[in-house]
């Protein structure tokens, strides 16, 4: 078995990579790093991810970056604990893939505007918040949309994409963007809060918030 | 006999300047035979029903494979890469971990380098009122980016090393759209030679030829 560490911070879409390990049923150590405190500019976190961000999971000390490369990679390496649907051919996959990037270069960046407006701008955040929520707005509908008539993204089954999508959506609800109306994604939402990897992850985060009070 | 090559047929929505350069480098590299069709976002077609046919999202890339669209430029160079491996892409991988590699290049330069470079030449795209902010905030958050490129290139030639590869073309699509908004990257001497040995490189002669007899065809109908 290899060795498995995670940099991450609670709350953070690394969550998302937290619940893929989870899902997998690896073993794996992990390690909060504080935004907060601009951890992730520091001389040992570089070591680590050059790029400065997390998600970054070391696998035997060999970094991979970015949540949807690290799914991908989990979801080929585990391919029993079922992270994405089974895929027939590179058509089905490259659809797949569309997807997952889909949400980590448009949905991500976007709800960034929402949460973190001060992210993309040197001045006034509360306009940068404001398109922020025009950007995420037709994607939280079309999201709901799509789910009228299915109990997860790609149907009867569960993937790691829904906890993605969820990430985004309830990241932005922090960022004050109102998810009322959207009945579909509520229900959505409380199917992902269900699941049982979800809940190991949130107990993992909630575990490495308490070390990171303690050492505060 | 060389084994039978696959067949398909090839047909990709694209953007002037956009970053469907990308896509077309892809294609010019497989060289397989394909039909362009360019968008005019100055008449919306992006946003008009029968392309949000293709792609509800209203963005290009898309590539309609026998009739299908796939969209996102990186799903679209991994299936390009997939079907015709030996066009050089990528490098062969030999593992789901080198693979898993060659994912996280392309998507840092799609969620990161992209949105950032969106920052510098339309920051009207990040915020309903004043600009300059957020194309300050763009021009930082490139500075970065360029420093961490810079450094990397100082080591090798191209982003996986003496070879060219898609992840260099993307990279050049992002900076040089950052001076297209006015940044100046003439401080990353490093960045400036990758460029040079980018443009050098026939298939992405061949793409931009083929976006600009693209855009020349329709021009006219802006005016
Ligand atoms: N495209 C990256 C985005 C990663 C990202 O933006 N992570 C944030 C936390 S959600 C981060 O590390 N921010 C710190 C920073 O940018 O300084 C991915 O999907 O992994
Ligand atoms: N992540 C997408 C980004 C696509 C994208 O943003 N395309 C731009 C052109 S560079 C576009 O179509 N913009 C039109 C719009 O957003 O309205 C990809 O890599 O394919």
């Amino acid at each position: 078995m290899a060795s498995y560490t995670l940099y991450h911070l609670p709350g953070a879409c690394s969550r998302v990579t937290m619940t893929a390990l989870e899902q997998c049923g690896v073993d794996y150590a992990d390690h909060p790093v504080n935004l907060m405190q601009g951890e992730q500019h520091s001389p040992e976190f570089r070591k680590v991810n050059p790029r400065g961000k997390i998600p970054a999971l070391l696998v035997d000390g060999q970094l991979i970056a970015e949540n949807a490369a690290i799914q991908w990679w989990l979801g080929k390496t585990f391919p029993a604990a079922g992270l994405f649907p089974a895929a027939g051919n590179d058509w089905e996959e490259a659809q797949i893939l569309s997807d997952l990037f889909w949400i980590s270069s448009g949905w991500h960046p976007s709800v960034r505007a929402n949460m973190m407006p001060i992210r993309w701008t040197t001045g006034d955040p509360a306009p940068v918040r404001e398109r922020g929520k025009q950007l995420v707005k037709p994607l939280f509908e079309a999201f709901d949309a799509h789910m009228a008539d299915r109990q997860w993204w790609y149907g009867d089954d569960w993937s790691i994409v829904d906890v993605y999508f969820y990430w985004n959506y309830t990241t932005a609800e922090e960022g004050q963007y109102d998810l009322t109306g959207l009945a579909n994604l509520a229900a959505h939402r409380a199917r992902v809060e269900a699941w049982p990897a979800f809940q190991r992850a949130l107990a993992r985060e909630n575990a490495a918030r308490e070390r990171m009070a303690n050492a505060a | 006999m060389p084994p039978e090559q696959p067949r398909h047929d090839l047909e990709v929505y694209i953007g002037y300047t956009a970053c469907t350069r990308v896509t077309l480098t892809a294609l010019e590299t497989v060289g397989q035979p394909y039909r362009e069709r360019l968008i005019l976002f100055e008449k919306g077609e992006h946003k008009a029903p029968d392309f949000l046919r293709i792609n509800p999202q209203g963005k290009v890339p898309a590539l309609i494979v026998d009739g299908q669209a796939l969209c996102e430029n990186l799903a679209i160079i991994t299936w390009l890469n997939k079907t015709w491996p030996e066009a050089g892409l990528l490098p062969p991988a030999s593992d789901a971990f080198e693979e898993a590699q060659q994912l996280s290049a392309l998507a840092w330069v799609a969620s990161t380098w992209h949105p950032s470079v969106r920052a510098v030449k339309v920051p009207m795209m990040w915020t309903t009122g004043d600009t300059a902010g957020v194309r300050e905030r763009g021009g930082q958050l490139m500075s970065g980016l360029l420093d961490r490129l810079d450094r990397e290139l100082a080591e090798r030639r191209f982003w996986f090393g003496a070879d060219w590869s898609i992840v260099d073309s993307y990279l050049w699509w992002a900076y040089i759209n950052s001076e297209f908004g006015g940044f100046d990257l003439s401080p990353w001497t490093n960045v400036a030679r990758h460029r040079a040995d980018v443009e050098a490189m026939p298939q992405v002669q061949r793409a931009l030829a083929r976006e600009q007899a693209a855009w020349d065809a329709r021009k006219g109908e802006l005016a």
